[in-house]
């Protein structure tokens, strides 16, 4: 198995254009430096506001920015998504039940994760 | 099955800390930097890589080849070399050395100088073009940035040997 990405790729990002922490910090305009640093060594998440703000600041798409952490959110959605069809294929099958799981089994494969389990 | 190893960390130690460089990959580039180690032990050399090893957990650590016995590599990086073995020995981390003779290979069409080694690395990996060293003067030192060059030297080294084992393979399985 792979792997699996960094929780983010943000200093990577700052290097690459030559910013220090502290101006990182003073332009998203969240915390110091120290904060910056605390989310480049991956020991805190920033909050969903810092996280687009760094993603818009460095021009990237915010699930590649955080791809670690984008990468865990999609496998525990897969994995419940899975369930919840489990679930709803014992279920009766009206049609609001089969809207349900036909919108969770267009998400799984989107998401190239599954292999179909209804019969 | 073998897997092609996706996150190396490549570290050139020298005589005051070590340059390394963190890749996903031929074209992706993670993390550089410099590391000084200013009470010349090299446990602080070691603290400082196993912290590295420990944020980014990569499959494998570049060092460079055993030096023969000319060569002009001193005892004392080479031994710190070996301590940095044991270190990734204890964290379970693969190591590689890369050998000199490979990174000749893939970068003598460039130059023979190190500055026409950091050139071509800067024209690889353009994210390092903050690290690309001033020309050394008489009676001053390397400047440290050339120890990032020369870790993503190993690092391109390695990636390039990978790919040329892979389509060998490739070509061997399709004749």
């Amino acid at each position: 198995m792979p792997e699996p990405p960094l929780n983010n790729y943000l200093r990577r990002k700052r290097k690459e254009n030559g910013f220090s922490q502290e101006e990182v910090a003073y332009l998203i305009a969240s915390g110091d430096g120290a904060k910056i640093s605390r989310y480049e060594n991956f020991k805190q998440q920033p909050n969903l506001e810092t996280g687009l703000g760094l993603a818009f600041l460095f021009r990237t798409p915010t699930r590649l920015m955080f791809m670690g952490v984008s990468a865990k959110v999609e496998r525990r959605i897969i994995k419940r998504t899975k369930a919840m069809l489990r679930k709803l294929e014992k279920t009766e099958q009206d049609r609001a039940t089969m809207h349900k799981m036909q919108f969770l089994r267009s998400l799984c494969s989107q998401l190239g994760q599954l292999r179909c389990q209804s019969g | 099955m073998k897997k092609t190893p996706r996150r190396v960390l490549a570290i050139h130690p020298e005589h005051r800390g070590f340059g390394f460089v963190v890749m996903e990959g031929a074209r992706m580039i993670v993390d550089w930097g410099t590391k000084t180690d200013r009470r010349n032990d090299g446990g602080c050399v070691l603290r400082k890589i196993e912290k590295l090893v420990g944020q980014y957990r990569p499959d494998v650590v570049l060092l460079k080849e055993r030096s023969r016995s000319n060569n002009r590599r001193s005892a004392r990086i080479q031994t710190l070399c070996e301590r940095i073995e044991a270190v990734c020995c204890r964290l379970r981390v693969k190591i590689h050395r890369v050998p000199e003779r490979k990174i000749e290979a893939l970068f003598s069409p460039f130059g023979e100088t190190k500055q026409d080694r950091a050139l071509a690395v800067i024209y690889k990996l353009p994210e390092l073009r903050r690290c690309f060293p001033r020309r050394p003067t008489a009676g001053s030192g390397e400047d440290d940035r050339m120890k990032v060059c020369d870790s993503a030297v190993l690092a391109l080294t390695f990636y390039a040997d990978v790919c040329e084992r892979s389509s060998d393979k490739a070509r061997q399985r399709s004749t």
